[in-house]
């Protein structure tokens, strides 16, 4: 008897590991989605709409540090940043723009994904993006860009690691 | 005939005294009509900055007319709509120069294929843009905004490639 209820147990073990990994793969996330998913959290992160504290500040510096990879290059001449930068790096940057602010909304439109086959894996993802900030000198800024982000998965995970703008206007 | 044919489409849709069918079919037409018509033929956008003042200001409603380059090629003085990634983000500018062209900026002033341009719509101050001469690429049109006001670095202007061009402004 006992041994009929560990048989059905271990086959209802059995059952429901096999059933989830066969949901995941059907219903699951799928690399697209993983990524595109990670962008949004990134870019609603990176908002803020009003003053906050150097806690909250670094806080939310070092969670967006964390979707980079270790080494990440960054295109931004506009905002004098254009180099290979480590997580700390990135941290003190966001930190810096967080400060430089009063309120800041990031917005992401019509993203298109380009997988690149290999080892590792790898996307690029371009897309345009809308900054709207108030600075703490009472500027505002709102303007539109065209940008690319890279996107290379390292032990399962997807990270940045890189980001620049695409110029489609060249003087 | 044609003309008959049109007048008969007319009052289907727009006198309901004419017609057998019902409201909601008429409805449904009008909106497929409208979808089409507003989505990809004449799509309305509000302005968003002011690279075009003094004579397109920033927070009006205009539109973008895409048929105008399905059946001719863009001209000097046209005002082109450009897009970034997608069309959903797009960008207003006066086409200044074509492909093959040689461009330059002196003292704020524009010289085309060597010869100083009176561009009487530009109204505002110029500030004492300096751009080396150069060669439009083939397949490039040469795009600026008529607000050259700021310091060069902070208007967005220069070559663009055809594809970019998602119409004209219509009004």
């Amino acid at each position: 008897m006992s041994r009929k209820i560990i048989l059905l147990f271990v086959l209802a073990v059995v059952a429901c590991v096999s059933g989830f990994f066969v949901w995941r793969a059907l219903y699951g996330e799928n690399d697209q989605q993983v990524i595109e998913r990670k962008m949004g959290e990134i870019f609603q992160m990176m908002g803020k709409t009003g003053s906050e504290g150097f806690v909250v500040q670094l806080e939310h510096a070092r969670t967006i540090a964390k979707y980079f990879d270790e080494i990440s290059e960054i295109r931004l001449p506009k905002f004098h940043l254009e180099s290979k930068m480590s997580r700390d790096d990135i941290e003190k940057n966001l930190i810096k723009a967080r400060n430089w602010t009063t309120s800041l909304e990031l917005k992401m439109y019509e993203p298109e994904y380009h997988f690149q086959e290999g080892e590792p894996l790898r996307c690029r993802v371009n897309f345009t993006g809308m900054v709207d900030a108030r600075t703490k000198s009472g500027g505002s800024f709102q303007e539109g860009y065209e940008l690319e982000m890279d996107w290379v998965k390292k032990d399962g995970e997807w990270l940045v690691s890189g980001v620049g703008f695409t110029q489609i206007l060249n003087k | 005939m044609w003309n008959a044919r049109l007048k008969k489409i007319y009052f289907w849709l727009f006198k309901p005294e004419m017609g057998s069918r019902s409201y909601i079919v008429r409805v449904a037409v009008l909106a497929v009509l409208a979808l089409v018509f507003f989505g990809f033929l004449c799509k309305p956008m509000i302005l968003n900055g002011g690279s075009m003042e003094p004579n397109y200001h920033s927070g009006t409603l205009n539109f973008c007319w895409t048929p105008t380059y399905w059946f001719r090629e863009p001209q000097r003085g046209d005002i082109a709509v450009l897009r970034y990634a997608g069309s959903r983000i797009l960008l207003l500018k006066r086409i200044l120069a074509l492909p093959g062209d040689t461009v330059e900026f002196r003292d704020g002033y524009f010289y085309l294929n060597g010869e100083k341009q009176e561009e009487p719509y530009v109204k505002l101050k110029r500030a004492k843009w300096n751009l080396k001469p150069r060669r439009v690429s083939e397949g490039h049109y040469y795009v600026v905004g008529d607000n050259r006001s700021m310091p060069i670095y902070q208007h967005k202007f220069g070559e663009i490639r055809q594809e970019r061009l998602e119409g004209a402004l219509l009004l």
